[in-house]
């Protein structure tokens, strides 16, 4: 039995059974049901007890799914909180628009209820460690001030989500092959500075100034992003939309000492940009899809520590190199 | 104990899901109609957009609600009529309807057969 509260909002009743059924028989038992956007934003806002779980259909008549996700994270309580979109839908513009109104993850009807099962049991998980995480900064204020390693939740940024959702993003993009993928990262070393100078809130500003610059520069990539700590953003986007190396690096480096865009109150300093190498997903990689991420990002960090990343074979090379052995 | 809980659960998953197959199967003829109505109007040239959008709606409820409950066949079938539809409702200007008739002549053929074998 699991105490996670849920609110699942379809028009479909018999949907809404459904999932009933299958959640009910998971453990998930305190679950309430609404039939579209209004009703729910209604119950919403009237639950005394905050809900754990959002599940929306995406494709309901008069606000939508996509529209009730955005709305809901207006509201101060609900900014981190998981929500699963629904969809017989897998066309990309429906993926694209859910995950950037604030869903975490999405699940396509016809359910599979192995599948659903497991997005739910995530969004459970992503929720119990929010809160831990919140009830240890709420029990000491010292630890109020977030680490330089803690990744950032940029609010109000165009494609800026939390790295999970990122990584969930990027499964599902892979899955419906929606575009040829690329992922690198981008490190601004000065963010230590201002770490260890300004006041929280001011680091926050900053890294909120950067990542607009980030999402500017790369409008039209279909671009997914997240700060992940420790001075680094990780960028998923459509590498057939790119700019060159050369021709980013000059943008984002130009751009981001302008003042007009990134400014501290607290700490004056110039920005450098260190662009980690493009790592696309691998063929051999069936089954742990989302793996170039976390190559994009340990090959950022060794181009930021000054060291050469080591190139992997292409396949037709792994062969040839069977053969002349 | 827990597996005893987990036997309980996954057959009272199995018996809720039998259930709503059962109801889902007594809507069919419902939908069937509603379908044979939409098809009437698409005829008719100051109708026809109304009834592609009707029957793209539908079609999505259907496709949702079929393969979910063992109807795969339906559900992939219904499909192709939402997506057809969709293709027609951007369309400018006369549309052919030929193929969405096809598709809708396939996925009520395929109801019929199923409803006739439960």
């Amino acid at each position: 039995m699991t105490s996670m509260k849920l609110l699942v909002v379809d028009d479909d009743p018999m949907i809404r059974e459904l999932l009933k059924e299958i959640l009910v028989a998971h453990g998930y038992q305190d679950i309430t049901y609404a039939e579209d956007g209004e009703h729910a934003l209604k119950i919403i806002s009237r639950e005394a007890t905050p809900f754990d779980c959002f599940m929306f259909d995406i494709q309901m008549p008069n606000m939508d799914g996509i529209e009730l996700c955005r709305r809901t994270r207006l509201l101060a309580h609900y900014i981190e909180t998981p929500v699963i979109m629904i969809t017989a839908m897998n066309e990309r513009d429906y993926i694209d628009r859910a995950f950037n109104a604030g869903a975490t993850d999405y699940v396509t009807k016809p359910f599979d209820v192995t599948e659903l099962i497991s997005r739910v049991r995530l969004a459970d998980r992503l929720q119990s460690e929010t809160r831990l995480r919140q009830d240890v900064l709420a029990a000491n204020t010292a630890q109020s001030k977030l680490r330089y390693s803690d990744p950032v939740i940029v609010k109000d940024v165009n494609g800026f989500v939390s790295q999970t959702v990122l990584e969930n993003f990027t499964k599902t993009s892979l899955q419906n092959r929606t575009f040829p993928m690329t992922a690198f990262g981008i490190k601004v070393r000065e963010l230590e500075v201002i770490h260890a100078g300004a006041r929280p809130d001011e680091y926050k500003y900053v890294i909120a100034d950067i990542a607009q610059v980030v999402a500017e520069t790369l409008v039209g990539t279909q671009a997914f992003m997240a700060y992940i700590g420790n001075g680094r953003f990780i960028c998923v986007c459509d590498r057939s939309r790119l700019l060159s190396e050369d021709e980013l690096q000059s943008e984002l480096l130009g751009v981001i000492n302008d003042d007009e865009y990134v400014w501290c109150e607290d700490v004056e300093t110039s920005f450098s940009v260190v662009l980690g190498p493009r790592v696309s997903p691998g063929l051999l990689e069936r089954g742990e899809e989302i793996k170039f991420v976390a190559r994009a990002i340990e090959d950022l960090d060794v181009v930021a520590a000054g060291g050469e990343v080591r190139q992997g074979k292409s396949i037709g090379k792994k062969i040839m190199s069977v053969f002349a052995a | 104990m827990e597996q005893i809980d987990q036997d309980d659960r996954k057959a009272q998953l199995l018996s809720g899901m039998e259930r709503l197959k059962e109801r889902f199967v007594q809507t069919l003829p419902e939908h069937v109609s509603a379908f044979d109505d939409l098809w009437d109007c698409l005829a008719e040239p100051t109708q026809t957009a109304a009834a592609v959008s009707e029957i793209s709606k539908l079609a999505h409820k259907l496709h949702g609600q079929a393969g979910s409950f063992g109807f795969p066949r339906i559900g992939a079938l219904a499909a192709q009529v939402e997506k057809e539809a969709h293709v027609l409702m951007r369309a400018e200007g006369d549309v052919e309807t030929d193929l969405l008739e096809e598709l809708m002549a396939a996925l009520l053929d395929e109801i019929e057969d199923n409803v006739q074998a439960e």
